[in-house]
């Protein structure tokens, strides 16, 4: 466990410029994420929001190196991480950041549990590999830990398997194993999207707490707008492979600009209103292959113009702290208005 | 593999393997010289290419002056030949015993998948070898002893697949629209378990080549004097020291055969079976 | 575990009772067993003597169940040949030699195929990964008697490193356990890396990444215990596929094993020591599949439904 970080002054944690993720495909290479720029500040819950496949996944693995080898990936840009540049970094010196520095907390905690050892010891070597062991104590703090992120009888817990565990258990240990290490930075890549509803608020209740205590930074991946709201103090809207906008959360929520956030903030249904349809955003997003001219979200969006057809809007300052990219944003809500 | 490269590569095994086949039905009006009967002043000349040899004999000649090349040709021949009636015999078969099974289900589905399993648990070569020399080699026999060895598996499949095609949903409009058993079978099933079944018949062709080699090879195979490329390994063996050639060529012959084979097997499945085939 | 244990304890009874009607029934079925025995130019004396003595002027019902009940109590009759060994005896003196090379095969497919299949694994789409493939893809068209031939001749004839045949030291396992490991390397490569690739694109190899631990064990420890499950469930396969092709590599080699043994039998027309090498060889078959299946259950915990 680490003292948390002091705020130097106002020097971001993480300050990602201009990252873009590109594969290899038939035609020249298919851009997945387009000069993105990110920065997180100690501390600081940075939520990225956006539908399945438009990037956000991609970016994480980027910036942690852990893009699958042989698919041949692009990545250009910087990432600097408290000083380092992380993409530049050889592999072992990555190595020796991932887990200790920055953790990752995948999706499918099902998948993201090696099935064939029992769940103490893969926290046990978490906290191996990264020299954190006090003495010949691991187990002892493997169960601590367990016990951290409220995993319920860590003794029996520990000597079980994954397939024995339910959804919420597991990412209870996959979040333990991701402190292990005592990272500054957590990048949750849709932690509660294979949670049910009940589990998932115990689970944002759990990073939250672990965030306070620990002034852990957070990057937090997801397609859910309430679970931003609980728990990010920031937030990117991301389409396409790019950022939309980008906002405090209550600016956001009360003021979006962009049209594609204020259609995925309309298509959650309110809790107190009745309404017959569900609202939904027509059509699909673009194909990352296709090559559009233009803004890329203009074919879906209800107030689209020639200009937006013909150039691609750039990121303009929308608001004190706020960016937007779109040529025609929405008008500022003033809170009292 | 690009889809173009692909088609391209499934094309270049089909022809080698049609010309694989077609040397089979031809041969015996192309051999350059008798493959039963050698000229003994002429035997063990080795190949073409090294000393002593002659482009008359291009591959040499055997122990008794029989000229290599016809041998393996007429060989082709044989093996082809064998391997084609087995592996269809074996897959009529297993087919018929597999969508029985499958589409009846029940006390039928498990008393006949024990029997499936039974067969595919007794050793084949033993088997092959007891009946081989119990009941005497015949090209005949033959065909029906690795017929009987191999198509359990063809069964299996069968089976499975049937079930999973049974529970397709026009399968079962058309049960409930009252087609007989039989036409739903014949329409329905069998087009839709034909493609698995298909690789699977192919790939077995490389498996029965060898294993009639292994039975001619051990002397329960193709009777002489027919030219079999096991028996002509077992032939050329004792002479492995001083005319390798002998058994060398017929082995070469075997493993090109079973390649072409496993190499169709391969490409039919990834046209045949897209979804399932995974690389 | 009980219960699939119990289950394939019996398949194998009955299997074996099926082989030994086959057996029996062929060769009855097929002409004289006596006749077939003597050969050529026995009377008609000793036949009818060798008939009397063998029990085979009785039904061949009560014939058959002679013959099981004597089985279930270690008799399986004697041989003709030679000074009429108990073929109990016979079998026995010559199952370590084969138990010995089919140890030998699968510990060298094993020790060559996993290595094999995980360099061709991590480094996939490369020369090594398309080399591995094309050896495997030729190990398993290559047939196996052929090989050993040749390795015969290249090793002993040529190059005169190894003996050619018999029994003994390592030197002589050498070229007879390569020639009956060739198809089960190939097919443990192909599935290892397969099973590689699988895993090293998966999830928890992912987060054994993100853990910061060294590739080596990212790659030994985690993703190689999880490509190894499919493995087992061929392992039974694996030695059955080298049981029965221990009849040809034994021949070819000399070896003094239960292969080669059933080969001499049958051509011989043994009758006893056909009947029971061919149901000892079907027995050991059946019994390493049920091995296989049940040290599948032990290593992989997802199966253990029982207990916790």
């Amino acid at each position: 466990m680490t003292a948390p970080p002091h705020a130097k002054g106002h020097e971001p944690l993480l300050d990602v410029r201009g990252l873009s993720v590109a594969f290899p495909g038939r035609q020249g290479w298919i851009p997945v994420v387009e000069d993105m720029d990110v920065r997180i500040m100690p501390g600081e819950v940075v939520g990225i929001v956006g539908e399945s496949g438009c990037g956000k996944s991609s970016l994480a693995l980027a910036l942690l190196g852990l893009l699958p080898r042989w698919a041949g990936a692009r990545v250009t840009g910087q990432a600097f991480f408290d000083g380092a540049e992380l993409l530049s970094l050889d592999p072992k010196a990555m190595r020796r950041v991932r887990g200790d520095r920055i953790a990752m907390i995948p999706q499918d905690p099902m998948g993201a549990l090696n099935p064939l050892f029992a769940v103490g010891s893969q926290v046990e070597e978490a906290i191996l590999a990264h020299g954190r062991a006090n003495g010949a104590q691991p187990r002892k703090q493997a169960l601590e830990l367990l016990g951290s992120v409220r995993l319920d009888d860590p003794e029996t817990r520990a000597r079980q398997y994954p397939h024995e565990l339910s959804g919420g258990m597991r990412q209870r240990v996959v979040g333990a194993i991701a402190m292990a290490g005592g990272p500054d930075l957590l990048i949750a890549d849709e932690p509660t999207t294979a949670l049910d509803v009940t589990v998932q608020a115990q689970y944002l209740d759990l990073l939250r707490d672990l965030q306070r205590s620990r002034g852990l930074s957070i990057l937090f991946i997801t397609h859910d707008l309430g679970v931003v709201a609980t728990l990010c103090d920031r937030v990117i809207v991301m389409y396409a492979g790019r950022k939309v906008e980008e906002a405090s959360v209550s600016d956001l929520f009360a003021s979006p600009r962009h049209w594609y956030t204020r259609a995925l903030l309309d298509s959650v249904p309110p809790l107190l209103e009745d309404r017959d349809e569900l609202a939904t955003i027509p059509g699909t997003p673009p194909r990352p292959e296709s090559t559009l001219a233009g803004c890329r979200f203009a074919p879906r969006c209800p107030n689209g113009a020639a200009k937006c057809r013909e150039e691609e809007p750039v990121l303009a300052a929308a608001g004190e702290s706020s960016v937007c990219r779109c040529w025609f944003p929405l008008p500022e809500r003033h809170r009292d208005g | 593999m690009s889809r173009r490269k692909l088609e391209k590569s499934t094309m270049a095994v089909l022809a080698l393997f049609g010309s694989l086949v077609a040397l089979a039905v031809v041969a015996p009006s192309i051999v350059p010289h008798d493959p039963y009967s050698g000229d003994l002043a002429n035997r063990l000349q080795p190949p073409a290419w090294l000393p002593g040899g002659d482009f008359l004999y291009p591959l040499g000649t055997d122990a008794v002056g029989r000229d290599l090349l016809s041998r393996l040709m007429m060989g082709a021949r044989v093996s082809l030949l064998i391997a084609v009636f087995a592996v269809a015999g074996a897959t009529l078969l297993g087919s018929g015993v597999g969508i029985a099974a499958g589409y009846a289900g029940g006390w039928v589905d498990s008393l006949l998948m024990r029997l499936v399993d039974l067969a595919i648990s007794l050793p084949m070569i033993l088997l092959a070898l007891l009946v081989g020399v119990l009941i005497g080699p015949s090209l005949i026999n033959i065909v029906i002893i690795i017929g009987l060895v191999l198509w359990a598996q063809f069964a299996r499949m069968a089976r499975n697949e049937t079930i999973r095609v049974k529970n397709l949903a026009y399968v079962d409009f058309a049960r409930a629209a009252g087609s007989s058993p039989l036409r739903i079978v014949r329409e329905h099933i069998v087009p839709n378990i034909a493609g698995p079944l298909i690789v699977l018949a192919t790939l077995q062709v490389g498996t029965v080549i060898v294993m009639e080699a292994a039975l001619s090879f051990l002397g329960v195979g193709v009777p002489p004097p027919a030219p079999a490329w096991g028996s002509m390994i077992a032939d050329g063996r004792s002479y492995v020291f001083s005319a390798w050639w002998i058994c060398i060529f017929p082995g070469v012959a075997i493993l090109l055969t079973v390649l072409v084979a496993n190499f169709l097997g391969d490409r039919l499945a990834e046209s045949l079976t897209p979804e399932r085939h995974r690389e | 575990m009980s219960a699939i244990v119990l289950r394939r304890a019996g398949e194998l009874f009955v299997a074996l009772l099926v082989m030994s009607l086959i057996v029996f029934g062929l060769g009855r079925a097929l002409g004289d067993p006596a006749a077939l025995m003597l050969g050529n130019f026995a009377t008609e004396e000793d036949r009818q003597a060798l008939t009397r003595d063998l029990g085979l002027d009785r039904p061949l019902g009560v014939q058959y169940l002679t013959f099981v009940g004597n089985a279930l109590r270690g008799d399986l009759g004697r041989s003709i040949s030679g000074d009429r060994q108990p073929v109990m005896e016979i079998i026995l003196s010559r199952l370590p030699a084969s138990l010995q090379l089919a140890g030998a095969a699968l510990a060298l497919s094993l020790a060559a195929g996993i290595p094999l299949g995980v360099v061709a694994a991590v480094k996939r789409g490369t020369w090594v990964d398309t080399s591995a493939r094309i050896f495997a893809l030729l190990g398993q068209s290559i047939p196996v008697f052929w090989i050993g031939i040749v390795l015969i001749y290249v090793f002993s004839v040529r190059m005169r490193w190894l003996p050619t045949s018999g029994y003994g030291g390592l030197e002589h396992f050498a070229l007879p356990a390569t020639t009956m490991a060739l198809f089960t390397v190939a097919a443990i490569t192909r599935l290892t890396r397969v099973g590689m690739i699988e895993a090293l694109d998966s999830d928890y190899v992912r987060l054994a990444r993100m853990k910061g631990l060294s590739e080596v064990k990212v790659i030994w420890k985690h993703a190689l215990s999880n490509s190894v499950l499919p493995l087992i469930t061929y392992l039974g396969a694996f030695l059955a596929t080298m049981i029965t092709g221990a009849v040809v590599v034994e021949t070819i080699f000399g070896w003094p094993g239960i292969g080669r043994l059933a080969y001499e039998a049958i051509l011989d027309r043994d009758y006893p020591l056909m009947q029971a090498v061919v149901l000892v060889m079907t027995a050991l078959f059946m019994s390493l599949n049920l091995l296989a299946d049940v040290l599948h259950v032990v290593v992989d915990p997802r199966l253990r439904n029982e207990g916790r």
